[in-house]
């Protein structure tokens, strides 16, 4: 019966610890909040700016599939991307708040850039980095005539150069593991490079 | 996208079909329990990263009636290191309390070497897990496991702060030691989560169990709740 009861006590006390902890935690992380918030959301096509669905519908491919519209906001900046699939290639056509096309990006896959470029942008990075990998390429046009320009261009990537590359590289030195977004000029010269932060996972591994 | 929904509808049904299936064949071996779980998981400038968690474990549901036991409380350490880009390997130390609850019981302790996996591919995440695991208490059992489990956001194509994300899981365990035989163990989950600050994540989920599946089937049900914090 001692026993029982001093269990019993143990139990609550630690619930009481439990629920504690839990409290400080929420408050914490409530105060902890970031002023700059990233958010990405799926949007429908009534909340693109008018503009923009207005010229994505006259330009878009007539097969184009899986279509889909995001909103994106780091906390200052807005946009709207319209993402969608085209003869094998996934597509993302990006607009400002304005409705304004800003760019198109094509995602390709490593032996579909010109040999040439694919060098240059692997030289740069090996002579930057102990390791890398390639997580990600895209080929991304930028509206310098028309936008309908852009769409003819884009829609054919195999044809025509795009303005520049964005690659999304995982890269480790001294054992360490970092990713950036990579961003390379049209014959593979580095431009400008971004860190993104790192995802998660721990909490699916243990 | 589309795939992936469909592909954890199926999931899904698949999850409540096996529930029922079994809760309606052997109600009597049908016990439901709560799992509340902290953790806190420490990342240094260089390959180490490190783990803590507390938990308890509550039995409240068993033999067709609500009762309120508690089976125990643990404290877990893993300390982790970085190999290729995307894996871990883990060494890990567990302390499960028992005694205090239940005198004809001894505390267990438990080591753990694990192999992490872990990967984006555009909106989802993928995880696998293989662990070893020895487990002492009034017998010695050796445990080997294998987890396959997928992270998708609810809205958009990546978890933002403040947005949900569905967790399903999978797990097959193999269990075997001197005093008794070798079984085996299935557990499905699936939980919602959410990032309520930059670095916590809460998690709230149901994990169906079925034990010992070749000889002395049971099923459980885990009620689990959790918050994990990134430092």
């Amino acid at each position: 019966m001692i026993i029982q009861y001093i269990s019993l006590q143990k139990v609550s006390s630690l619930k009481c610890q439990l629920s504690a902890i839990l409290l400080l935690i929420a408050s914490f992380s409530a105060a902890a909040q970031d002023k700059k918030i990233e958010k990405e959301d799926r949007i429908s096509e009534e909340k693109m700016p008018e503009q923009a669905i207005l010229l994505f519908n006259a330009e878009k491919p007539k097969n184009a599939r899986r279509l889909r519209f995001y909103f994106e906001t780091d906390g200052e900046k807005t946009s709207y991307e319209a993402k969608f699939k085209h003869k094998g290639y996934d597509y993302s056509a990006e607009f400002g708040n304005d409705g304004n096309l800003e760019d198109i990006e094509v995602e390709l896959k490593e032996k579909e850039m010109p040999e040439k470029a694919l060098q240059k942008i692997t030289d740069y990075i090996e002579q930057e980095n102990n390791r890398h990998k390639i997580e990600k390429i895209q080929a991304q046009y930028l509206p310098k005539k028309s936008p309908s320009e852009v769409f003819r261009k884009a829609l054919d990537p195999e044809k025509n150069e795009p303005a520049n590359y964005e690659l999304i590289v995982a890269v480790k030195n001294n054992g360490k593991l970092e990713r950036f977004e990579m961003l390379f000029d049209h014959s593979g010269n580095f431009v400008q490079k971004r860190e993104i932060v790192r995802n998660e996972y721990d909490y699916l591994l243990f | 996208m589309s795939m992936t929904t469909s592909c954890f509808k199926q999931l899904l049904f698949l999850a409540i079909f096996v529930f029922f299936c079994n809760k309606g064949k052997a109600q009597e071996d049908f016990t439901v329990l709560l799992e509340p779980e902290f953790s806190l998981n420490i990342d240094s400038p260089n390959r180490w990263s490190y783990n803590f968690g507390l938990s308890n474990r509550d039995l409240i549901y068993a033999n067709e009636e609500s009762i309120f036991e508690v089976r125990h409380v643990e404290i877990t350490h893993f300390s982790s290191y970085e190999i290729g880009f995307y894996s871990k390997i883990s060494l890990g130390f567990r302390y499960r309390f028992r005694e205090v609850f239940n005198e004809n019981l001894e505390d267990e302790k438990r080591f753990i070497q694990q192999y992490g996996h872990s990967r984006k591919y555009n909106a989802l995440k993928i995880a696998h897990r293989v662990r070893l695991e020895e487990r002492f208490r009034e017998h010695t059992t050796f445990r080997t496991r294998y987890e396959f489990s997928v992270e998708m956001p609810l809205s958009g194509l990546r978890v933002d702060q403040k947005e949900f994300f569905l967790v399903a899981d999978s797990e097959a365990l193999w269990s075997m030691g001197k005093f008794e035989k070798p079984s085996f163990e299935h557990r499905i989950g699936l939980s919602i989560g959410n990032d309520i600050g930059r670095k916590t994540k809460a998690i709230l989920g149901l994990e169906f169990r079925y034990t010992d599946y070749t000889n002395q089937p049971e099923s459980e049900l885990f009620i689990q709740t959790g918050i994990s914090v990134n430092l």
